[in-house]
């Protein structure tokens, strides 16, 4: 069972060259999407495009979180930057399989695999 | 799934504020114990956005308060929200056309929804979904608990 007793979200972003990848942790829920929603559309803002979101410690989205992932797809395409998954688990690899979110989004094993894989335009 | 006897309602009414769904999806959550953890991750999903649709869209006060029930049998689930905000039945009939007819096709199920992906959450993940609206707005969900009326 999913321990989601008052679990909070946060994220980090770290670079390797180009890429930026922001690890998210927790819960990407209604409570804190616009939050989450408002530091990720900043990057593609500051000229970061091309991102790998590590989902490994993401235990539990719903569909003000995806708009937040989604949102941030649609700013980095519109910028010809690429966006791509890893470490997608349990409730939020069933969410991205029920709204066909990998349609978009390639989702990728390992952040270096996601980086061979990035489309640098 | 086998029968492991665990029976259970939790009926409570809390303000309509997103701060209180991480406490009643612990609620559920534990209302599910023993179900397969997919299961229990869809049922919680579901309840999950039915009340963000409350909170987001009823155009309730904070102050208003909306009733909900768990209520866990041997053979379901139900959960069932009621709110006196505006009524969504245009949009309860709206996504429940497009999941029928995405479910009839699933190539014609585009990725990157801007809009009704709550809703395709909520029917995905339920067996059965009715609203009835009188003074009040009343969602019923309820998830079958055995292999031969599995939802998804």
């Amino acid at each position: 069972m999913a321990d989601i007793s008052n679990e909070q979200v946060d994220y980090e972003v770290s670079h390797d060259g180009k890429v930026t990848i922001v690890a998210i942790r927790g819960r990407l829920s209604a409570l804190h999407a616009s939050r989450i929603q408002a530091a990720l559309s900043a990057l593609p803002k500051h000229g970061q495009v091309y991102i790998v979101l590590d989902l490994s410690k993401l235990t539990w989205i719903d569909s003000s979180g995806v708009g937040a992932l989604v949102s941030l797809y649609k700013l980095a395409k519109a910028q010809n930057g690429d966006v791509k998954v890893i470490g997608l688990q349990r409730q939020p690899k069933e969410i991205f399989r029920l709204l066909r979110l990998e349609v978009a989004f390639e989702v990728c094993e390992t952040v270096e695999q996601a980086i061979s894989l990035m489309n640098f335009g | 799934m086998k029968n492991d006897g665990m029976f259970g309602a939790i009926s409570i009414i809390v303000p309509c504020r997103i701060e209180f769904y991480d406490g009643l999806a612990t609620l559920l959550q534990t209302l599910c114990f023993g179900i397969e953890d997919v299961w229990a991750d869809q049922i919680v999903s579901a309840f999950n956005e039915s009340f963000n649709n409350v909170v987001q869209h009823s155009q309730l006060q904070q102050t208003d308060l909306i009733e909900i029930h768990f209520n866990r049998d041997s053979s379901q689930m139900l959960v069932k929200i009621i709110d006196k905000g505006i009524s969504y039945l245009e949009n309860f009939n709206k996504y429940q056309q497009v999941h029928i007819s995405q479910s009839a096709n699933e190539h014609d199920a585009g990725a990157l929804k801007e809009h009704g992906m709550g809703w395709t959450i909520i029917y995905s993940f339920m067996s059965e979904v009715t609203y009835e609206r009188n003074a009040q707005n009343v969602l019923t969900m309820i998830r079958y608990l055995n292999f031969d009326n599995e939802a998804t």
